[in-house]
Order: C-alpha cells, then structure tokens, then sequence
C-alpha cells in the first residue's frame, strides 16, 4: 500500500509531494505512473480565473491511501468522483466541503479512479457568492454546516459536462478556456440546486433562524469531544432552549440523523481517521473516544464500516 | 443615434436620455410611446462589458457608433430578430450599413465606425460584448489569438457576417435573456453563458477555417436568405416542420443546392438540425422542471410518447425520465 499523506490546500504543492511519494518525476502539468503503482496519470492545470484543478485518471496498481491531516488555513474544494471497480460497479458523486478537516480517500487496487478536484480559497468563493442575491444564504449555509461535505449524485448533465471538460478531442489552443467554462458550469450548478435544496428545507422545517445557529451550539457540544460520556438530552435541551422532543425532532431533520446516532456516526469516522493516520494504537483510539475496551470499539467499528480495525 | 461610448453602462444612460426616461441599476426599460423591452448592461469581473437586449421599437432606430482611434476593443454581438410587421423602412441609408434581421454573429473593432438599423416592429433580442485584446490572451495563447485576429479581420473586409446564429448559440441567448432575479446565483448563471458564447465563437470560428473554407465563399445574400429558412425551420415544433419544396421557393434555390449550403452553414443536414433543435428544446422545457415529460413532449410535436422518449434517447444517450435519476448506464 501506498500512503500519501499531507496537510496541503495548494494541489501545485500536493502534485509535488505525491510524485516524491511515488518516486516519479513530475512533468509541468502532471504525473505518470509507473507500472508497479497504476496505469494513467494525475494531471494538474491552472485556470485563467485563479482556480486550481487536478485531474485524476487511472487504474489503481496497488491499494493507494490519500490521507490529508487537519490544516488551520481554510480552503474549499469541489471533487467530482467517478470509480469503477473491477466488476464495473461504479460510484460517482460530487462533494462540495471546506478543507480544513481531516480527509482520507482509499483508491482500492484494480478500481479505476477518475476524480476531478477543484480548489478554491475562502476569498474566491466569497467573491463569487458575495455577488449573487442567493449569496448570503449559501454563505451562512456553508459554515453552518461545515465542517461536513455537501455532496449530489451525478446526473446525466453533469456527466454531460465532464464529459465535454475530459474530451480528448478537444481542441487544445482553448484547453484552459474550455476547462474553465465547464468547471463555473459546474460550480453554477451545484449551488443553484443546493440553494433550492436549503429554501426547501427552510420551507419544510419552519425553523427560525434563531434555532438554527442553537442548534448549531447542541451539534458542537455533541461531537467536540469523545473521550467522556456524550451530554444527555436534558443538558442538549437546556442548550438549545428548546423541550427534548422538538430538540429531537429539528435536530434529526436538520442533521438528517438521530441526536445520538450522529454523535456515533462522527465517533466512528473520527476512529477510522485516527487508525489511518497510523499514529495511534488500537488502545489509544479506544480510550481517546472513550471506550473502555478494545472490543467494544472493534465491535461497533466493524458494525459501521463492515470491517476490523485490525484490517485497516 | 449616434455614440461613441467603449462601456455599455455609459450607453445604456445614452440610450436613456434619448428616450427622455432615466434607467437605474443599468436597467432600461423602453417608454410606452417608443416601444417595448429592456435593455441591461453589467461588468465581467474580468472587465468585459455586457449588454443585454430585448426590445421592440416603434420607429427605425439608427445607430452610429463613432471610431474611437485612441481605445482600441472589440465589440462582439449576438442578434436575433423576429418582424413582427413587414415595414419598408423609411428614408435612404448607407450601403455599409448592417442589418441586425441578418441573425449573425459579428465581431467588430472599435477603429471602424459601425452603423446599425434596428427596423420598427422587429423584435431585436441581442447580447453583446466589448471586451480588450488582454482578455483574449487571458484565455489564449498569445500565436492564436494573433492569428483569429488576422484572419477573422480580412474576412470581415471580404465579407460584412462570418457566422450565423445557429441552435446551439441560440439555447445560450435565450438562457441569458430569460434569466429572472429571482434566480439565486444569477450572476454567475450570465455570466457562465456569455463565456460560452464568447468560446463558441472561437472555437468554430477556428475549426471552419481548418475544415473548409466553402462558407466563406458564399455570397452575403444568399447567407440571409439561408438564415431565412433556418429561423422557419426552429420556429415552432408543436407543428409539422415546412417541407424541402417550401423551403426551396422560399430560399430561391434549387433543393440540391438548399440542402447542400445549409448543411455548409449549420453543420448539419436540413432535418437533423431541425431534430437535433427540437430534442434541444425538449431538454431545455425538462430542466426547467415545470412541465410533465408527456406536456413537453407535446410541446415538441409528439403526440406519442414513447415515440418522443425513443427520439430522445437517440439524441443524449438517456431517455427524458433517466435525465435526473443519477445513475445512468
């Protein structure tokens, strides 16, 4: 297996930094693989508006693990995944998220990785959302919600859309013009529908705004910490300012999961993260999120992830 | 009229002042007693000026933009007009002076003095662009865009058009025109596609020159007169499209030679341009997600549907019921 780890927001630098992990050497614009790691490349191109983007396609070789650590800077990134496995069984989606938190993505041997990653700064994305009517709302909608990941299935017309940005019949005196129309189409897209998506919800919860930045405070105080008992729901009820029932039910429709089922969800990505890092024992993962035995932690982790902690 | 302004905000406030009424926001709308429609400019980030326009007036308008030896920029435009009443139009004008009924894409410099009529009763929808050479070597290499400059210039001496407003540029301009404030990011949405305008003219201009050079040679009237049929052809899909004959008397020209230059023009066979339209249009009708698939079949002159949905997969791979499911094989 290959690690590739870092804490990096700029992908000129994260290019750098895979092909001295892989021992490859870096054209201008990408990377190759060798043979033992992959068949295809990761390639890197700059777009005239300022954003970065890399391009992602092969045939894994080897199991590859992307880890990237927390970073204080904050960045936000669009990836647009398309991975077939050997089977043909094929997963894609796209995922819109700030890039502060921790990350890992395993590129399973024999699958075939095809990712598009677009970078953009805190102030670009303002830039671009200060000037639009829904702007604030996203805006607001965005930090609220981070630091968790927005995602869509692909649809046929964003398939359409990568497909006209990956095209290798394009014609390359306008490579970069091209990329980058389709990249805002994308980009236009995705917020459009998440703005309509928010409005609905809004519409739907008949949630003051007030109760939205409480419940915000009831989120925090739930999964900032793992190593002692969660609070009960008196306590989360008291923070909220609200009765434990309505707590319950503006919380599961805002965060799409059970009070105490979220708390376990973020437990158990937080202890995937930790073991993946390969800092940490088995132990130390137990006892940083309060389990008071191995087994117990094995066991909840196999029933979430459909495998041991051992196996990672 | 007559102006000279290099920004189309400062035109819009001309334009304003000519009809007596004060345009806010860089929002105008036309008086009653002049006509009917609006006309908005706004600013590119990268510091291309737009103007948008959808406008119908009561008298001829005549437009003379003066040279403006000092600035040089371009000025790239999209018409499409529709008469609404036939009108001879009234007094004498200059041979060069263009006529925006010719549904052309033009490109023009800002050295040139240039001379527009809008007709009365024409219903004018057009989106246009000034913009630098340092935008294009933003986007361009620096040898490309020298050589489009070249080229596209001594073939605008030749000939007045180059490009014709072809289906594809036509799904832009009425998603730029129809855009409505309450559009969350309608910015960006404008944006995107006064962009694609801009690439699709570029792109096909470029790829003509490399692929033939026929469409250059066509005489400037028998252009209009192709882009005559075409707006026929696109006009309304709920009825059956006109036949090769019709088409032909219409155009003056032999079938042979009808079928044979529109398909130089627009890149494709008569009634394949007007199929591919027609699924365009349907597509367009499915994305606003207002209308049931059978209402935008029968929107686009299907009356059965699975008809409508076997045509439709024909054109984008995916039948109209699979276009949000996500997973499509």
């Amino acid at each position: 297996m290959i690690r590739i780890e870092h804490n990096l927001t700029s992908y000129e630098e994260l290019l750098k930094h895979i092909a001295r992990v892989m021992q490859l050497r870096p054209s201008a614009d990408g990377i190759v693989l060798s043979e033992d790691i992959g068949t295809g490349g990761i390639k890197l191109l700059k777009l005239p508006n300022g954003l970065e983007m890399l391009i992602y396609d092969y045939t894994a070789g080897q199991d590859i693990l992307f880890y990237k650590r927390k970073t204080a800077a904050e960045s936000f990134s669009f990836r647009i995944d398309d991975i077939t496995d050997a089977n043909g069984t094929a997963k894609s989606s796209i995922f819109f998220g700030n890039t502060a938190p921790e990350w890992y993505h395993i590129a399973n041997a024999h699958t075939h990785q095809k990712s598009i990653n677009i970078m953009m700064s805190k102030d670009w994305l303002q830039r671009m959302l200060g000037r639009e009517e829904g702007g604030d709302m996203l805006l607001n909608f965005i930090s609220l919600k981070s630091p968790a990941y927005h995602y869509e299935q692909l649809d046929v017309e964003y398939r359409r859309i990568l497909s006209e940005m990956t095209d290798p019949a394009m014609n390359k005196d306008f490579e970069g013009f091209i990329v980058q129309n389709r990249v805002m189409l994308v980009i236009e897209r995705f917020f459009t529908r998440l703005c309509k998506k928010i409005s609905d919800v809004n519409v739907n919860l008949k949630m003051s705004a007030e109760e939205i930045v409480r419940l915000k405070l009831v989120e925090q105080a739930l999964v900032s910490d793992f190593s002692s008992l969660p609070p009960g729901i008196n306590q989360l009820s008291r923070i909220a300012a609200m009765s434990p029932s309505k707590l319950k039910i503006l919380f599961k429709r805002m965060y799409g999961l059970p009070v105490y089922q979220h708390f376990q969800k973020n437990r158990m990505n937080k202890a995937k993260a930790m073991l993946l890092s390969k800092k940490y024992t088995l132990q130390q993962v137990a006892n940083e999120l309060g389990y008071n035995n191995v087994n117990d932690l094995s066991k909840t982790f196999k029933k979430t992830f459909d495998q041991l902690p051992a196996d990672i | 009229m007559r102006y000279s302004d290099s920004v189309y905000t400062d035109f819009i406030q001309t334009c304003a002042r000519l009809f007596n009424t004060k345009a806010e926001k860089n929002y105008l709308t036309i008086p009653a007693n002049y006509g009917s429609g609006y006309m908005a400019s706004f600013m590119l980030p990268e510091g291309i000026s737009v103007m948008l326009g959808d406008t119908v007036f009561k008298e001829d308008l005549y437009l003379q933009r003066s040279p403006s030896p000092n600035h040089q920029f371009f000025i790239l435009q999209f018409n499409e007009a529709f008469v609404e009443r036939e009108k001879p139009v009234t007094g004498l004008l200059d041979k060069d002076v263009q006529k925006v009924q010719q549904n052309m894409v033009l490109l023009t410099n800002s050295l040139i003095q240039s001379k527009f009529l809008l007709p009365a009763y024409t219903r004018v929808k057009t989106v246009k662009l000034i913009f630098e050479k340092q935008h294009l070597l933003n986007i361009l290499r620096q040898e490309v865009a020298d050589k489009f400059m070249s080229v596209y210039f001594s073939q605008m001496v030749k000939k007045a058009s180059t490009e014709a407003i072809d289906a594809g540029y036509r799904v832009l301009l009425n998603d730029i025109l129809k855009v409505t404030d309450d559009h969350p990011l309608r910015f960006t949405f404008t944006q995107n596609r006064v962009l694609l305008l801009l690439e699709r003219f570029l792109t096909h201009f470029l790829e003509r020159l490399q692929d033939n050079e026929r469409s250059f040679k066509m005489k400037d009237e028998e252009v209009s007169r192709l882009v005559k049929v075409e707006s026929l052809l696109v006009k309304d899909f709920a009825v059956p499209p006109p036949t090769i004959t019709e088409l032909s008397k219409i155009s003056a020209m032999s079938p042979t030679k009808l079928k044979k230059d529109f398909k130089t023009i627009y890149g494709l066979p008569l009634y394949e341009y007007f199929q591919k339209n027609r699924m365009m249009r349907a597509k367009d009708l499915l994305m606003e997600e207002k209308y049931a698939i059978k209402e935008v079949g029968m929107m686009v002159g299907y009356a059965n549907l699975g008809h409508f949905a076997a045509s439709f997969k024909k054109e984008f791979g995916v039948l109209p019921s699979e276009l949000f499911s996500g997973e499509a094989k």
